[in-house]
């Protein structure tokens, strides 16, 4: 069973449709997964109503009577995966979240404020294995980049920008398509519903390089 | 003259070697791991006052702000460890520093210690960490 948290403490920088994108991929291989939707807007639960294959997908909210950690404990021990998808500030959940991670992905676009903010919550991701005592596997995943084959410079740049605070970035990015803009109305998610289309290929890619770095993770841990 | 019969085309069976999904999957984990505690330690009231203190909690979920402690509700002793005495000599402008963060953030000297050096990787727990003094007199 694997935890894993989107964590970025600016909004709007593709936590939301990344978490979306997770759980519907972790369906697609027959995985049981269960949700946590710490955004107040709600939006995880609203958006797999509209998928039939997602209907299932157990999603809860907090409660003033369970603290998150409570929460997750029950779910974590009825499915195989929780997905936690936080609020986009820094909140008094973000480094609970985290410390209950197997993996915290902090999705990045390419602005001065994403960079800024992005190496924040990575800082706070490292903070949050230290109180925890525990490894917990972790990268930023590039967002809204662009789709075609020439990367622009913004993006090196970033890169090496995360790189000087020792941040791990996802060799895939995700990238800027209109399939992700319009899943909210479609209720299309590429890689459930056409997995040879190029946007399932950029998710799955970017999926495989969460596995392995959950899997990379659990090796560390069980080598100390 | 009857039409030729065209034989069935031949499938080959599918020999991709079988989905390993399953067996990949990570362990589950247990209930009582001891990540489901640490996390619950910063759920408590001081853990999201500490974490605005630092700059850590900017914008409050109001789900889940941890209630205020009610007087006679706190479970006694709040530290966990048995404590010993410390002393040592830092040079005056550290102490000046110390000083001013006590009186700006309200983090004792000796949180601000222990908040520095697990930083730093030691282990520290969070109960640990409380200021004694916010505590109710009995």
């Amino acid at each position: 069973m694997s935890i894993i948290t989107f964590a970025q403490v600016k909004g709007g920088s593709g936590k939301t449709t990344a978490a979306m994108c997770t759980v519907a991929e972790l369906v697609a291989r027959g995985t049981s997964v269960a949700a946590l939707d710490l955004d107040p807007n709600r939006p995880l639960g609203e958006f797999f109503q509209r998928v039939p294959e997602l209907q299932h997908v157990d999603v809860t909210v907090p409660t003033s009577e369970r603290r998150v950690s409570a929460l997750v404990r029950e779910l974590a021990t009825r499915h195989d995966y929780v997905v936690i998808d936080l609020m986009g500030a820094a909140t008094n959940d973000t480094q609970v979240a985290m410390a209950l991670a197997d993996l915290v992905i902090v999705p990045s676009q390419m602005s001065g404020t994403d960079l800024k903010c992005g190496v924040e919550t990575w800082r706070q991701a490292v903070e949050a294995a230290e109180i925890s005592n525990r490894s917990i596997a972790r990268g930023v995943l590039l967002a809204r980049t662009s789709a075609g084959a020439v990367r622009p410079r913004v993006e090196a740049f970033l890169r090496e920008q995360y790189k000087r605070v020792g941040a791990h970035v996802f060799t895939t990015a995700f990238g800027d398509r209109a399939a992700w803009k319009e899943m909210t109305y479609s209720a299309h998610i590429p890689h459930l519903h056409d997995r040879e289309s190029n946007a399932a290929k950029n998710f799955i890619s970017v999926f495989e390089e969460m596995m392995a770095l959950i899997q990379a993770g659990s090796a560390a841990a069980a080598a100390a | 003259m009857p039409a030729r019969h065209s034989r069935p085309e031949l499938h080959g069976p599918d020999l991709s070697p079988p989905s390993k999904q399953t067996s990949n999957a990570p362990a589950r984990v247990a209930a009582d791991d001891p990540r489901f505690a640490a996390a619950a330690q910063l759920e408590t009231h001081d853990a999201y006052v500490r974490g605005i203190q630092e700059g850590r909690v900017r914008v409050v979920n109001p789900d889940t702000l941890p209630p205020r402690p009610v007087e006679g509700d706190l479970p006694t002793p709040r530290r966990r460890a048995a404590e010993t005495s410390l002393s040592t000599k830092v040079p005056e402008y550290v102490m000046q520093q110390l000083r001013l963060r006590y009186a700006e953030a309200g983090i004792t000297i000796r949180n601000q210690i222990l908040i520095a050096l697990r930083k730093e990787g030691l282990k520290i727990n969070e109960d640990d960490i409380q200021d004694e003094r916010k505590r109710p007199r009995k």
